[in-house]
């Protein structure tokens, strides 16, 4: 039978807007140049994620396509911790906290030692008097 | 390789002043790079500061580890803490030097990355002197770790757990000691509290394990002795086992 309360059900499937642009503006050479996130081509059109030049907290670019957004605190630990005694705006207000949030590259989070070497966690099951699921 | 020539070459480099072979230069407006040459002239030391940068920090910080260079060259395990590293200003005690085999430092450059080492600035209890490759680059490289190349970063105490507990359903996803953070651990330990079956096992810097279960009370074994606590006393030793 599947965990009741896991990252799928109790956290967003994607970011806010001005979660994306302050990522863009902070971790792309495009953004770092302008100082925005909303970077635009020649005709005004909004670039996408995938068409930017990202880079990681080593200053190593992130290829074309690769880039995705690491939580300084896992996600996991956020409701083991306070995520399973809270509403679902406070959930969403972690998960799109850009100051405890690096870009980085999707190899590297997979096989650069993260899985291997920290402590895996499953989900709590057990939620608070204060959890709500919306 | 010509390291010399190399650094030299890089966009904007400049030598530091008063310090012999190393240099300093910025890829972009967030980053500072800065490395110098170990006394062999065939490796880099480097420091990478993101954002936050002190001058008269890296500059120590660069000078100490030139010092050590045959002590991190020759170093079997991927991560070298050198104490007795100190600036004034700052709490840091010890100079981290992590091996090219596990680093991402010129992930991009396969010649410049097999001759870097990652050097930054720590605490002694962030280390065991005996992590993995992977642990080690995990610790200098991943969001997680001790975000290396942020120097205005707080110690992480170096902790290795597992977990299970049979209230709350949580558990560690393997049964054996992996990397981990304190606040988890004093989490875990406080929700032991009337969950009988349940257990919490830590390791320190020192290689010292202990396990905590709950019996009518929190009972604590390990390092030959056992120990029966209230919650308040549990998380004390807890928190000062690890510095």
């Amino acid at each position: 039978m599947p965990p009741k309360h896991d990252r799928t059900s109790e956290y967003p499937k994607g970011y806010w807007q001005s979660t994306h642009d302050h990522m863009r503006a902070n971790w792309t050479y495009e953004g770092i140049g302008q100082g925005t996130g909303d970077i635009r081509d020649a005709n005004g059109k909004r670039i996408p994620n995938k068409d930017l030049h990202w880079f990681d907290a080593q200053g190593n670019d992130i290829p074309p396509g690769q880039q995705t957004y690491e939580h300084i605190t896992p996600v996991v630990d956020h409701w083991n911790t306070i995520g399973k005694n809270s509403d679902r705006e406070t959930r969403n207000e972690f998960f799109n906290d850009t100051a405890h949030m690096e870009a980085m590259s999707r190899s590297q989070n997979s096989s650069g030692g993260g899985t291997m070497s920290q402590m895996g966690q499953h989900y709590t099951q057990q939620t608070g008097a204060s959890y709500k699921k919306d | 390789m010509n390291l010399t020539a190399t650094l030299a070459g890089m966009p904007g480099a400049e030598q530091w002043a008063d310090l012999p072979d190393a240099w300093h230069w910025s890829p972009n407006p967030r980053f500072n790079f800065s490395a110098v040459l170990t006394t062999d002239r065939r490796h880099l030391l480097q420091v990478i500061a993101l954002d936050f940068h002190d001058e008269e920090l890296v500059r120590a910080l660069l000078a100490f580890a030139r010092e050590h260079s045959a002590e991190i060259l020759g170093n079997q395990h991927p991560l070298t803490a050198v104490n007795g590293f100190t600036v004034p200003g700052y709490g840091f005690d010890t100079a981290v030097a992590v091996a090219p085999r596990a680093n991402r430092y010129h992930a991009q450059d396969a010649s410049l990355h097999a001759v870097t080492y990652a050097l930054f600035p720590g605490w002694h209890f962030e280390f065991s002197g005996t992590e993995t490759d992977s642990e080690a680059l995990f610790q200098a490289s991943h969001p997680q770790g001790l975000r290396a190349t942020r120097l205005d970063r707080q110690p992480v105490p170096f902790l290795k757990m597992s977990y299970h507990n049979t209230a709350t359903e949580s558990r560690s996803a393997s049964a054996r000691r992996a990397l981990a953070k304190e606040d988890t651990l004093l989490r875990e330990l406080a929700l032991l509290e009337g969950a009988p079956g349940s257990l919490v096992e830590f390791e320190n810097f020192r290689h010292q394990v202990w396990r905590a279960e709950w019996d009518g009370t929190f009972v604590l074994t390990g390092e030959g002795s056992r120990l029966e606590l209230d919650r308040d006393g549990l998380l004390s030793f807890a928190r000062n086992s690890l510095i």
